[in-house]
Protein backbone atom coordinates (compact mmCIF):
# COMPACT_ATOMS: atom_id res chain seq x y z
CA UNK A 1 0.00 0.00 0.00
CA UNK A 2 1.10 3.31 -0.81
CA UNK A 3 0.71 6.45 1.21
CA UNK A 4 0.07 10.29 0.58
CA UNK A 5 3.69 11.19 0.60
CA UNK A 6 5.00 7.76 -1.80
CA UNK A 7 5.53 6.03 1.83
CA UNK A 8 5.08 2.56 1.31
CA UNK A 9 3.52 0.63 3.98
CA UNK A 10 3.51 -3.06 4.55
CA UNK A 11 0.68 -5.11 5.59
CA UNK A 12 1.86 -7.65 8.15
CA UNK A 13 0.97 -11.06 9.98
CA UNK A 14 -0.63 -8.63 12.94
CA UNK A 15 -4.19 -7.96 14.61
CA UNK A 16 -5.18 -4.64 16.06
CA UNK A 17 -8.35 -3.75 17.92
CA UNK A 18 -9.65 -0.32 18.50
CA UNK A 19 -11.52 -1.53 21.92
CA UNK A 20 -13.54 1.72 22.45
CA UNK A 21 -16.58 -0.24 24.19
CA UNK A 22 -16.02 -0.75 27.87
CA UNK A 23 -19.05 -3.57 27.56
CA UNK A 24 -18.37 -6.57 28.88
CA UNK A 25 -19.46 -8.75 25.69
CA UNK A 26 -17.41 -6.46 23.71
CA UNK A 27 -14.36 -6.41 25.85
CA UNK A 28 -14.39 -10.07 26.08
CA UNK A 29 -14.15 -11.32 22.54
CA UNK A 30 -11.97 -8.82 22.06
CA UNK A 31 -9.24 -10.05 24.59
CA UNK A 32 -10.25 -13.78 23.21
CA UNK A 33 -9.43 -12.23 19.94
CA UNK A 34 -6.74 -10.71 20.70
CA UNK A 35 -4.86 -13.86 23.21
CA UNK A 36 -5.56 -16.61 20.24
CA UNK A 37 -3.87 -13.83 17.53
CA UNK A 38 -1.06 -14.07 19.72
CA UNK A 39 -1.16 -17.92 20.13
CA UNK A 40 -1.77 -18.05 16.18
CA UNK A 41 2.00 -16.63 15.85
CA UNK A 42 0.43 -13.16 15.02
CA UNK A 43 1.42 -10.19 16.12
CA UNK A 44 -1.42 -8.66 18.41
CA UNK A 45 -2.27 -5.19 19.59
CA UNK A 46 -5.17 -3.82 21.42
CA UNK A 47 -5.73 0.14 21.30
CA UNK A 48 -7.80 1.21 24.39
CA UNK A 49 -9.82 4.45 24.15
CA UNK A 50 -13.12 6.01 25.66
CA UNK A 51 -15.13 3.53 27.71
CA UNK A 52 -13.24 0.62 26.72
CA UNK A 53 -9.84 1.95 28.24
CA UNK A 54 -11.46 1.57 31.70
CA UNK A 55 -11.10 -2.12 31.14
CA UNK A 56 -7.66 -1.23 31.69
CA UNK A 57 -8.21 0.31 35.11
CA UNK A 58 -6.76 -1.55 38.73
CA UNK A 59 -9.38 -3.56 40.30
CA UNK A 60 -10.91 -1.05 43.08
CA UNK A 61 -9.53 1.91 42.03
CA UNK A 62 -10.88 5.26 42.54
CA UNK A 63 -10.09 7.71 39.58
CA UNK A 64 -10.60 11.21 38.68
CA UNK A 65 -8.79 14.52 38.31
CA UNK A 66 -11.38 16.69 39.11
CA UNK A 67 -14.97 17.03 40.70
CA UNK A 68 -16.48 16.11 36.93
CA UNK A 69 -14.04 12.89 36.56
CA UNK A 70 -14.08 11.35 40.06
CA UNK A 71 -18.03 11.90 39.22
CA UNK A 72 -17.89 9.68 36.00
CA UNK A 73 -15.56 7.22 38.51
CA UNK A 74 -18.48 6.93 40.48
CA UNK A 75 -21.02 6.14 37.92
CA UNK A 76 -18.81 4.16 35.66
CA UNK A 77 -16.17 2.66 37.94
CA UNK A 78 -12.80 0.78 36.07
CA UNK A 79 -11.20 -2.80 36.09
CA UNK A 80 -12.45 -5.26 33.51
CA UNK A 81 -14.45 -6.66 36.47
CA UNK A 82 -16.80 -3.97 36.90
CA UNK A 83 -17.61 -4.25 33.00
CA UNK A 84 -21.31 -3.94 32.73
CA UNK A 85 -23.27 -6.24 29.90
CA UNK A 86 -24.92 -4.13 27.13
CA UNK A 87 -28.57 -6.01 27.54
CA UNK A 88 -29.67 -8.19 30.23
CA UNK A 89 -27.40 -6.59 32.54
CA UNK A 90 -30.21 -6.50 35.73
CA UNK A 91 -28.13 -4.22 37.70
CA UNK A 92 -24.96 -6.56 37.83
CA UNK A 93 -26.91 -9.93 37.89
CA UNK A 94 -26.44 -10.36 34.67
CA UNK A 95 -22.26 -10.32 34.47
CA UNK A 96 -22.23 -11.92 37.48
CA UNK A 97 -23.86 -15.12 35.65
CA UNK A 98 -21.83 -14.68 32.76
CA UNK A 99 -18.90 -15.01 34.92
CA UNK A 100 -20.40 -18.07 36.64
CA UNK A 101 -20.86 -19.91 33.36
CA UNK A 102 -17.13 -18.94 32.39
CA UNK A 103 -16.07 -20.74 35.43
CA UNK A 104 -18.81 -23.50 34.78
CA UNK A 105 -17.33 -23.79 31.17
CA UNK A 106 -13.62 -23.54 32.32
CA UNK A 107 -12.58 -20.39 29.98
CA UNK A 108 -11.46 -17.01 31.23
CA UNK A 109 -13.01 -14.04 32.40
CA UNK A 110 -11.70 -10.37 31.08
CA UNK A 111 -9.40 -9.95 33.84
CA UNK A 112 -7.95 -13.38 33.76
CA UNK A 113 -7.32 -12.32 29.66
CA UNK A 114 -5.75 -9.73 30.58
CA UNK A 115 -3.37 -11.19 32.46
CA UNK A 116 -3.15 -13.72 29.91
CA UNK A 117 -2.38 -11.36 26.94
CA UNK A 118 -0.08 -9.48 28.42
CA UNK A 119 1.59 -13.13 29.25
CA UNK A 120 1.84 -13.88 25.66
CA UNK A 121 2.93 -10.31 24.78
CA UNK A 122 -0.26 -8.76 23.32
CA UNK A 123 0.07 -5.05 22.84
CA UNK A 124 -2.32 -3.06 25.60
CA UNK A 125 -2.06 0.18 24.47
CA UNK A 126 -4.18 2.97 26.35
CA UNK A 127 -5.22 6.18 24.58
CA UNK A 128 -3.66 9.28 26.02
CA UNK A 129 -6.34 11.50 25.19
CA UNK A 130 -8.89 8.94 26.61
CA UNK A 131 -6.61 9.46 30.20
CA UNK A 132 -6.02 12.91 30.00
CA UNK A 133 -10.34 13.78 29.23
CA UNK A 134 -11.41 10.78 31.99
CA UNK A 135 -8.75 12.22 34.07
CA UNK A 136 -6.93 8.49 34.35
CA UNK A 137 -3.35 8.46 35.45
CA UNK A 138 -0.71 5.59 34.16
CA UNK A 139 -0.60 4.50 37.94
CA UNK A 140 -4.53 3.71 37.81
CA UNK A 141 -4.08 1.40 35.45
CA UNK A 142 -2.87 -1.95 35.93
CA UNK A 143 0.98 -2.56 36.31
CA UNK A 144 3.16 -4.05 32.80
CA UNK A 145 1.47 -1.60 30.13
CA UNK A 146 3.48 0.48 27.33
CA UNK A 147 3.43 4.33 27.14
CA UNK A 148 0.12 5.46 26.13
CA UNK A 149 -0.09 6.63 22.66
CA UNK A 150 -2.40 8.97 20.63
CA UNK A 151 -4.47 8.45 16.93
CA UNK A 152 -1.74 8.40 14.78
CA UNK A 153 -0.18 5.31 16.48
CA UNK A 154 -3.39 3.47 16.18
CA UNK A 155 -3.41 4.09 12.72
CA UNK A 156 -0.06 3.09 12.01
CA UNK A 157 -1.11 -0.22 14.09
CA UNK A 158 -4.53 -0.38 11.57
CA UNK A 159 -2.46 0.28 8.80
CA UNK A 160 0.46 -2.44 9.11
CA UNK A 161 -2.33 -4.70 10.14
CA UNK A 162 -3.41 -7.77 8.07
CA UNK A 163 -6.81 -7.36 10.75
CA UNK A 164 -8.30 -4.12 11.87
CA UNK A 165 -10.90 -4.19 14.01
CA UNK A 166 -13.23 -1.57 15.95
CA UNK A 167 -15.32 -2.84 18.53
CA UNK B 1 -2.69 -28.01 4.13
CA UNK B 2 -3.98 -31.18 2.53
CA UNK B 3 -7.80 -31.49 4.21
CA UNK B 4 -7.44 -33.89 7.01
CA UNK B 5 -10.41 -36.47 7.50
CA UNK B 6 -11.70 -37.01 10.54
CA UNK B 7 -12.08 -40.47 12.05
CA UNK B 8 -12.91 -42.72 14.89
CA UNK B 9 -10.34 -44.59 16.21
CA UNK B 10 -12.57 -47.54 14.94
CA UNK B 11 -12.44 -46.46 11.34
CA UNK B 12 -8.43 -45.98 10.60
CA UNK B 13 -7.68 -48.38 7.56
CA UNK B 14 -5.06 -50.93 8.65
CA UNK B 15 -1.95 -49.50 6.44
CA UNK B 16 -1.70 -46.95 9.47
CA UNK B 17 -1.73 -49.86 11.99
CA UNK B 18 1.72 -51.08 10.09
CA UNK B 19 3.75 -49.02 12.83
CA UNK B 20 3.64 -50.46 16.00
CA UNK B 21 1.30 -48.57 18.74
CA UNK B 22 4.81 -48.06 21.47
CA UNK B 23 6.58 -45.88 18.51
CA UNK B 24 3.61 -43.25 17.95
CA UNK B 25 3.82 -42.78 21.81
CA UNK B 26 7.48 -42.53 21.79
CA UNK B 27 7.46 -39.89 19.35
CA UNK B 28 5.17 -37.76 21.98
CA UNK B 29 7.71 -35.20 23.64
CA UNK B 30 4.96 -33.46 25.70
CA UNK B 31 0.86 -34.27 26.31
CA UNK B 32 -1.24 -31.40 26.66
CA UNK B 33 -4.58 -31.86 28.83
CA UNK B 34 -7.43 -29.38 28.10
CA UNK B 35 -10.39 -31.70 28.18
CA UNK B 36 -12.79 -29.53 29.51
CA UNK B 37 -11.48 -26.29 28.81
CA UNK B 38 -13.37 -23.92 26.43
CA UNK B 39 -12.11 -21.18 23.58
CA UNK B 40 -9.74 -19.92 23.14
CA UNK B 41 -7.90 -21.92 26.16
CA UNK B 42 -7.07 -25.03 24.14
CA UNK B 43 -5.68 -22.99 21.39
CA UNK B 44 -3.69 -20.93 23.77
CA UNK B 45 -2.42 -23.49 25.69
CA UNK B 46 -1.35 -25.53 22.82
CA UNK B 47 0.57 -21.92 21.56
CA UNK B 48 2.28 -21.62 24.57
CA UNK B 49 3.28 -25.70 25.28
CA UNK B 50 4.75 -25.89 21.89
CA UNK B 51 6.67 -23.24 22.52
CA UNK B 52 8.76 -24.98 25.11
CA UNK B 53 9.55 -27.48 22.03
CA UNK B 54 12.31 -28.21 19.58
CA UNK B 55 11.17 -28.00 15.58
CA UNK B 56 10.28 -31.64 14.71
CA UNK B 57 9.12 -32.43 18.23
CA UNK B 58 5.92 -33.77 18.97
CA UNK B 59 2.81 -32.19 20.86
CA UNK B 60 -0.59 -34.15 22.04
CA UNK B 61 -3.12 -32.34 22.50
CA UNK B 62 -6.84 -34.04 24.33
CA UNK B 63 -9.86 -31.30 24.52
CA UNK B 64 -13.44 -32.24 24.47
CA UNK B 65 -13.91 -28.66 22.89
CA UNK B 66 -15.68 -29.02 19.71
CA UNK B 67 -14.67 -26.13 18.74
CA UNK B 68 -11.18 -27.49 18.56
CA UNK B 69 -11.92 -29.78 15.47
CA UNK B 70 -12.11 -26.14 12.84
CA UNK B 71 -9.62 -24.25 15.47
CA UNK B 72 -6.86 -26.41 15.61
CA UNK B 73 -6.23 -26.85 11.57
CA UNK B 74 -6.48 -23.11 12.07
CA UNK B 75 -4.01 -22.59 14.07
CA UNK B 76 -2.38 -24.78 12.35
CA UNK B 77 -2.68 -22.89 9.54
CA UNK B 78 -1.44 -20.23 11.01
CA UNK B 79 1.78 -20.83 12.68
CA UNK B 80 2.85 -23.29 10.19
CA UNK B 81 2.91 -26.13 12.65
CA UNK B 82 1.74 -29.14 11.43
CA UNK B 83 -1.08 -31.63 12.11
CA UNK B 84 -0.37 -35.47 11.81
CA UNK B 85 -2.83 -37.05 12.96
CA UNK B 86 -6.34 -35.97 14.62
CA UNK B 87 -8.93 -39.00 15.96
CA UNK B 88 -11.93 -38.90 18.01
CA UNK B 89 -12.45 -41.18 20.87
CA UNK B 90 -15.21 -41.48 22.97
CA UNK B 91 -15.85 -37.36 23.15
CA UNK B 92 -12.54 -36.85 23.44
CA UNK B 93 -10.26 -35.08 20.01
CA UNK B 94 -6.64 -35.64 19.70
CA UNK B 95 -4.27 -34.12 17.96
CA UNK B 96 -1.17 -35.30 16.91
CA UNK B 97 1.47 -31.89 16.18
CA UNK B 98 4.31 -31.48 15.16
CA UNK B 99 6.41 -28.49 15.89
CA UNK B 100 7.98 -26.58 12.31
Amino acid sequence: MTGGNGSVVEKTDKLTIIAASGDLDKIWPTLILATTAAACGMESVVFFTFWGLFALVKPGRRTGSNWMTKMLAVMNPGSAQKAKLSKLNMGGAGPWMMKKLARDYKTMTPDELLTLAQEMGVRLLPCQMTMDLMGLSHEDLIDGLPQPVGAATALLEMKESAIQLFI
Amino acid sequence: MAAIEFRSEAAIPAPSRDVPEEEHVSEIAQTLDVRGQSCPLPVVRAAQAIKQLQTGQILEVLATDPGSLTDFPAWAKSTGNEIVEQHQDDGVFRYVVRKT
